[in-house]
């Protein structure tokens, strides 16, 4: 029908723009110094032994903690000890600093995002747990 | 903070782009109906402010009375009963399922989860 396919043209118009916008905008992001540093930290952490040796102890603590009876309260102190060990190391410090400019900058371009959308994009942006 | 002009103008577009979208249209005209209607926008700040309060004396450790939960429980049944209210809150969540999805392409692009690090603390 005549009606329908104008309307499935303009919904496919607005999807070209949608996908066009998306992928300008990534690469904007990408080549922005707050998320390239927030990359090169995650990619820092991924190779850093030390680091991966705490979290793996952290992961096992944290299933011991929740899966095996025993004392918890003890078992919890040595995990916030384990946590510290890890947040103490510089790659992780890092990390921590460039995640924290990156959240600002996408903050800062969500904001206008949801400005000229006319609705919140990231806090809307999450499918409904009942099919929605 | 202050972005670049290519980052505003991206970002800007991406905007523009995700109002012309049916699903984003069908909402904001959806909730514009609630607005412009004083009688089910009322009940909805009424439900709004009386769940506000329940959950701040809860929070401050005061043991709530049944009733009042019931009370709150049916207030909220009929608010989400309005007709204008339940077809905003259809098209909400139809508009939340197509940002998903344009996030989620948008985290393919980036590498990362953009809903998790742009949405506010």
């Amino acid at each position: 029908m005549a009606v329908s396919t104008t309307i499935d043209a303009s919904a496919a118009v607005y999807e070209t723009d949608v996908s066009r916008a998306v992928r300008s905008l990534g690469a904007a992001l990408k080549a922005s110094p707050e998320l390239a540093a927030f990359l090169a930290a995650s990619q820092a952490i991924d190779a850093d032994t030390a680091a991966q040796g705490w979290l793996q102890q952290i992961r096992t603590r944290q299933f011991e903690l929740r899966w095996s009876q025993g004392d918890r309260a003890e078992r919890s102190a040595e995990l916030r000890k384990l946590q510290a060990e890890l947040e103490a190391l510089p790659s992780v410090q890092a990390y921590y600093q460039a995640e924290l400019a990156a959240r600002e900058l996408l903050v800062t371009v969500d904001a206008v995002i949801s400005e000229m959308a006319g609705a919140d994009f990231a806090a809307n942006a999450k499918r409904s747990c009942c099919g929605g | 903070m202050m972005l670049s002009d290519e980052l505003e103008q991206a970002a800007q577009a991406l905007g523009q782009s995700l109002r012309a979208n049916e699903c984003v249209q069908a909402y904001l005209e959806a909730q514009a109906r609630v607005q412009a209607n004083p009688e089910t926008n009322s009940w909805e700040v009424r439900l709004s402010e009386r769940a506000r309060d329940l959950m701040a004396r809860h929070r401050a450790g005061e043991q709530l009375a049944e009733s009042e939960v019931d009370e709150f429980y049916t207030l909220r049944h009929q608010v989400l009963s309005q007709p204008l209210i339940a077809d905003r809150d259809l098209t909400l969540s139809q508009l939340k399922s197509y940002l998903a999805q344009v996030a989620l392409d948008l985290s393919e692009e980036l590498g990362m989860d953009y809903s998790a690090l742009a949405r506010r603390a």
